[in-house]
């Protein structure tokens, strides 16, 4: 690839984030069947983005699709997009860019050529323009008693022009503001002298009122070496003086030298086309300026944007930083020693360092949290798309998605949720009329939802479809050998996540969305990456629900903290019902040596953690310890541990996997946590005890 | 030229060797290996420890076991006194800190002045596979491997 690894990751990432921003317009406008004029501004925006960045990193299908989109959206924003009938169409149309562009960004990111080709959403976007512009004309005239109801008439046509030229037309006039000449030449062996030259006209643009250069057309390799050889010429009217216009443009890269002249009178440099375009330039003045405003909105709005990408481990790194600030910050303080001198400015200065670096700590772990509404609004697209294709009513119900996860987990969930969904829209609910003789409503619905508990992220997946069939399954499952014990000893639980064994597909056709043989034994094994697990459970003719459960890996913990001798536990809140010091009279021994705890009303057993962990100098009597209720939605039981200390915050880390081979079990143990002072807290995983 | 040759020949079968002490005997480690020597520090114990893991410690935020090379070496425990350290090597991409008595110091030992360790009986065997005998003191070179248990699954 020609352009260097690191604008690429950036050229992939903004432009995926620029379709997922725009992909959210197009849902929101597609509720009210139309765009308002601040999506369509949106649309066209994101639109002239990707297409300079696509320009520039020499992509040139993305940039001549995304042109003519940009061109399309110019069109109707200036026909306000009211009364538009096409907007069924249009959104087709965009939705099937934004898949190109997808598809294309993948291949970009696997080193696969970009082969994709644009030629029928062009010819599919023109047919648009054409009738669109037919509808604007119409527009035009009924609307003449506007003033300026003749610009969108003026700009329509420029803006439909071919996708091969880049920049506008040129134009060249006279007006209030001075106007230059600038000659650049790049260094000798810069290469791609035509896209950086782009890249100068991008930048000239924003300054400029009106601007023309030479060569004109940049999207050639003839371009590059006529650069080469007679420099890049620009000719702009400006209100900026000649050091503003040089200031910007020194920062080109790669570039050798500069010269700003201003012109005075006709310059025999000028090219021909551009002063036969004077006469024309007058006259179409009214008509650049609007769009030269649009252009400036852009920019703006560009400028607005809040995000900037972040390599992941930096944040890493940053975060053990804040760490390590912690502890030396309480190393300063317990080692403050001043003897007999009054030190009233040192506490007060300590307690404010302190509560600043307790801010620091929540934003930094906070960094790497992100929602996984992203990811959700995906599936939104999936579930759109695929009714549309099989002709089923889908509506997909999201709860939940402002729920944060580690990015990491973002990345590992998304396969396996589309996966699920897949399966739900393809096997899972019936075609409207099934659906009617069954009584139910004639569109479909799956919910999507994302809750945290203590100790996991749990997603849910549920259809309101046909539900799994256990006579199926057991029956496919026994042809292909899957089944280990006999059908009559397994619950129907067991039998439905029999489906996610290896070459388990209940589907006998393929359809292009599921059932390419794949089945959900990749989900499975996926989410087992992130030490998750899924299972399913469904009732027939009601529906079926898929449960994904990832342990709090790298996510932040609100837990409880509790010692047993010299070891200091947490457990994460969510699963404390209460913790108190036990009625020795509540607590016997059943007959088989179990001890068991009476609270209030209810029979729990007791663990001693000292026991179970094999911790030699804690408490032993059980009037000198603590009580601890714990609830998971697996289990509930009552811990006996030594004192509480307190509530905290905390980042969960892994465990070394060295620490198999000290241990002869971590059972129990899901991960542990630094805190503030620097010591290390073990993380009770409660499923595990 | 001739002797040119043979000193590159000899620095070429150099290798650096962090010497330590455990209980009286010295013992070296490949100096590529180790990441940092750190001064003892407390070690938060971990569950179920089996007898050779002292726990776990905090450096810079990363979790890091600890073994003490006394019990793993075979030798009868003891308190540590301030010149006890962290050797930290790099062991499959993880830290593990191993606990010794002391640290002498960092020596070149060529390829001629190891030789195989005798086949003598002894609870720490196997976790020594060369000597080294350098300025009349022998130094026993740690089969690291053997020593953290990173070759046999347990």
């Amino acid at each position: 690839m020609i352009a260097d690894e690191s604008m690429l990751d950036v050229y992939i990432y903004e432009t995926q984030q620029l379709l997922e921003s725009l992909e959210n317009t197009l849902f929101a406008g597609e509720n009210d069947k139309r765009l308002n004029a601040e999506q369509i501004d949106e649309v066209f925006r994101v639109m002239h983005t990707i297409k300079g960045a696509s320009a520039m990193m020499e992509f040139e299908n993305m940039a001549k699709l995304a042109h003519s989109l940009e061109d399309m959206f110019a069109i109707i924003r200036d026909n306000n997009g009211s009364g538009l009938s096409e907007w069924p169409d249009i959104f087709d149309v965009v939705f099937s860019a934004v898949s190109y562009f997808n598809g294309e960004l993948a291949k970009l990111l696997e080193k696969a050529p970009m082969d994709g080709d644009p030629a029928p959403l062009m010819e599919r976007l023109k047919l648009l323009v054409a009738r669109l512009q037919g509808e604007t004309a119409a527009a035009a005239t009924t609307q003449q008693a506007a003033p300026e109801a003749a610009v969108p008439a003026a700009v329509a046509p420029a803006a439909a022009k071919p996708a091969e030229t880049m920049a506008p037309a040129p134009v060249y006039g006279k007006g209030e503001e001075a106007y230059y000449k600038i000659k650049l030449f790049f260094d000798e062996n810069s290469q791609m002298e035509h896209i950086r030259a782009f890249g100068v006209i991008q930048n000239i643009k924003k300054i400029s009122l009106r601007y023309a250069h030479v060569p004109q057309n940049l999207d050639t390799e003839a371009a590059a070496d006529e650069i080469r050889r007679n420099g890049f010429l620009i000719f702009l009217q400006t209100g900026h003086n000649p050091d503003e216009i040089k200031a910007i443009l020194d920062e080109t890269l790669f570039l050798k030298s500069c010269s700003v002249l201003s012109i005075e009178g006709d310059d025999e440099e000028i090219p021909v086309e551009i002063r036969q375009s004077k006469e024309q330039a007058a006259a179409a003045a009214s008509g650049r300026q609007t769009e030269q405003q649009a252009a400036e909105n852009s920019f703006e709005s560009v400028a607005k944007q809040n995000f900037i990408s972040v390599n992941v481990n930096k944040l890493d790194s940053l975060l053990n930083i804040v760490g390590e600030i912690v502890t030396a910050q309480s190393m300063v303080m317990s080692n403050a020693d001043f003897g007999s001198l009054a030190h009233d400015s040192f506490d007060s200065a300590a307690q404010q360092l302190h509560s600043l670096i307790n801010e620091l700590q929540d934003i930094v772990m906070s960094i790497r949290m992100i929602p996984v509404s992203t990811l959700f609004q995906k599936m939104r697209r999936l579930v759109r798309d695929m009714s549309k294709k099989f002709g089923k009513n889908i509506e997909l119900e999201i709860i939940g998605e402002e729920t944060e996860v580690d990015k990491n987990v973002i990345d590992y969930l998304s396969d396996p949720l589309l996966h699920i969904i897949r399966n739900s829209v393809d096997h899972g609910i019936e075609d409207p009329e099934t659906r009617k003789k069954r009584g139910k409503p004639a569109s479909g619905k799956i919910t999507l939802e994302a809750r945290m508990t203590g100790s996991d992220v749990i997603v849910t997946v549920a259809d309101d479809g046909g539900g799994l069939s256990r006579e199926k399954i057991l029956k496919k499952a026994s042809e292909k050998g899957l089944l280990t014990k006999s059908e009559s000893e397994m619950t129907d639980k067991e039998i439905y996540n029999l489906i996610f064994l290896p070459g388990f597909s209940t589907k006998d056709e393929v359809t292009e969305y599921s059932g390419r043989g794949v089945g959900m034994d990749v989900v499975r094994k996926n989410i087992g990456y992130i030490g998750g697990s899924v299972t399913v459970d469904s009732e027939p003719g009601k529906g079926t629900i898929h449960t994904i459960r990832i342990p709090l890996t790298l996510t932040i913990v609100d837990g409880m903290k509790f010692n047993v001798g010299s070891m200091n536990f947490i457990v994460p809140t969510v699963s404390v019902r209460s913790a108190v010091k036990p009625n020795v009279e509540d607590i016997f021994t059943d007959p088989e040596g179990h001890e068991m705890i009476m609270l209030q009303g209810n029979v729990y057993s007791l663990i001693r953690l000292s026991e179970f962990f094999n911790v030699d100098d804690a408490v032993t009597e059980l009037g000198e310890g603590m009580i601890m209720h714990i609830a998971s939605e697996e289990k509930e039981f009552c811990i006996f541990f030594d004192h509480l200390d307190g509530e905290y915050q905390v980042v969960v880390k892994k465990l070394p996997n060295y620490l198999k081979r000290c241990s002869s079990s971590l059972a129990g143990i899901g991960g542990c946590a630094i805190l503030g002072d620097g010591s290390i807290n073990l993380i009770i995983d409660v499923n595990g005890l | 030229m001739d002797d040119y040759l043979m000193e590159t020949a000899v620095s070429d079968d150099m290798q650096e060797y962090l010497i330590f002490s455990v209980d009286t005997i010295d013992f070296g480690i490949d100096i590529g290996l180790v990441q940092e020597i750190i001064e003892i520090q407390p070690v938060s114990k971990i569950p179920n420890a089996l007898p050779f893991c002292s726990g776990i410690i905090n450096i810079r935020g990363t979790i890091v076991p600890v073994l003490d090379m006394r019990i793993k070496l075979g030798f009868p425990p003891r308190e540590y006194d301030d010149r006890a350290c962290i050797i930290v090597i790099m062991l499959e991409s993880e830290l593990v800190g191993a606990i010794v008595d002391s640290v002498q110091d960092v020596i070149h030992i060529s390829a001629q002045e190891l030789s195989d360790s005798p086949a003598v009986s002894g609870d720490h065997l196997n976790y020594t596979t060369k000597i080294a005998c350098v300025d009349d003191k022998i130094r026993q070179i740690l089969n690291v491997p053997a020593v953290f248990g990173i070759d046999d699954e347990a």
